[in-house]
């Protein structure tokens, strides 16, 4: 039976990746560039002097640059998935796969750089804050709802013809 | 609109444009030699302070430097044409070709060496006499102000100077600013810092390894009857 050599994990993998480079664009677009309640270094460097700014935007530009690496090595994965005929095109394993990326990143770097690290907080004029787990929270919601949607289409077959 | 206001519109500002036309770091340099000038006579009494404005009334500017300059040498280049050789007359020709780029752009050849050398625009020069008129007290309605209230002006006046070259901070700008940018970024914790600030990006692609592995078994088919996707 063809459709038995069906594989979902290219799509899915792709998804992640696009999912962490977005969700990593909307953290640096949103919170740093348009809100601007943070930056990368804004708990260690203040950003009290224009110096300071400075020297946050240029890690701020660091974050970005290894986002856009994530977002490319993901398109690079889409790309490759989208030319083989074994891996079913499924919109909701694809947004789910998003959201997972998007929770994955909010989860990783919520510890890694809020709380382990303390480079910065999610609204950094109250420190360390309930915004902080709020952010970590969103995490955990989008990563459980990215693998409910991937995992309900786990029963959804497509054939290689259909593929083709 | 007239062709000639059309020109002076799109030509730089009479007196800002020797200035547009001079890199950052000499008119950063023209800039603090004012305040440190400034400065020294902070406490200064007011006959010294007029000494003072006395001798930057008597400074050249760059359009009286330029002028001796350029009159000099095309005055040069057509006695020399009118006594030596006609192939002289080039030098004048040239000085007053630069003479009249000048005019309209504010550059020409000898500028950035005046420049360099700290030679000032009438506004630049104009901007230091204000400020020692400021400090000798023309513009008060009382001369007895007190020694903070001195000092504060002071102070107010060389921020005032130093205003224009704040919007110049970037990471490749050299300025006092941009430098300052410089060191903070690459100071001695730069790689701890780049360590700090990159490493959740090792632990996505991990995560992302980990959830490429982990989907045949996130995707096992459940015991219920598989449903078929139907393609419009």
């Amino acid at each position: 039976m063809e459709q038995n050599t069906m594989t979902h994990a290219p799509l899915i993998t792709a998804g992640t990746f696009l999912g962490i480079g977005m969700g990593g664009f909307v953290d640096g677009i949103l919170f740093h560039q348009i809100l601007q309640l943070h930056n990368m270094l804004s708990a260690k460097v203040p950003k009290t002097t224009i110096a300071n700014i400075e020297i946050n935007m240029f890690w701020d530009g660091m974050f970005h640059a290894l986002t856009w690496v994530m977002t490319a090595i993901g398109i690079a994965l889409l790309w490759k998935a989208a030319r083989r005929v074994d891996v079913p095109w499924l919109g909701k394993v694809f947004v789910g796969a998003l959201f997972l990326g998007w929770g994955l990143f909010n989860l990783i770097e919520g510890i890694i750089d809020h709380q382990l690290l303390n480079l910065h907080h999610v609204y950094e004029a109250q420190g360390q804050s309930k915004f902080d787990y709020l952010f970590l929270l969103s995490g955990v919601v989008f990563i459980v709802g990215g693998l409910m949607a991937i995992r309900s289409q786990r029963d959804v077959t497509v054939s290689v013809a259909d593929r083709r | 609109m007239n062709p000639i206001q059309h020109l002076q519109d799109k030509l730089p500002a009479t007196n800002t444009r020797v200035e547009q036309s001079s890199p950052r770091r000499v008119n950063d340099a023209i800039r603090a030699a004012t305040e440190r000038s400034v400065r020294r006579y902070a406490d200064a009494s007011k006959e010294e302070i007029t000494r003072r404005i006395d001798e930057l009334d008597r400074e050249w500017d760059i359009e009286r430097t330029l002028e001796m300059n350029a009159a000099t040498l095309a005055c040069t280049g057509a006695v020399l044409a009118l006594t030596v050789n006609r192939r002289f007359a080039w030098i004048s020709a040239v000085v007053t070709g630069f003479l009249f780029q000048h005019a309209l752009q504010g550059w020409c050849p000898p500028v950035p060496m005046f420049r360099k050398r700290g030679v000032r625009t009438a506004r630049e020069i104009n901007q230091e006499k204000t400020a020692l008129r400021i400090l000798r007290g023309d513009f008060q309605p009382t001369s007895d102000a007190s020694e903070a209230f001195r000092q504060a002006r002071c102070l107010c006046l060389i921020v005032m100077c130093a205003l224009p070259s704040v919007a110049s901070a970037c990471m490749v700008c050299d300025t006092e600013l941009g430098h300052q940018v410089q060191r903070g970024v690459f100071d001695g914790n730069f790689t701890q810092t780049a360590v700090a600030v990159l490493l959740p990006f090792p632990l996505f692609i991990l995560a992302g390894a980990a959830v490429h592995f982990g989907a045949p078994k996130l995707m096992a088919p459940s015991k219920k009857q598989p449903t078929q996707n139907t393609r419009p």
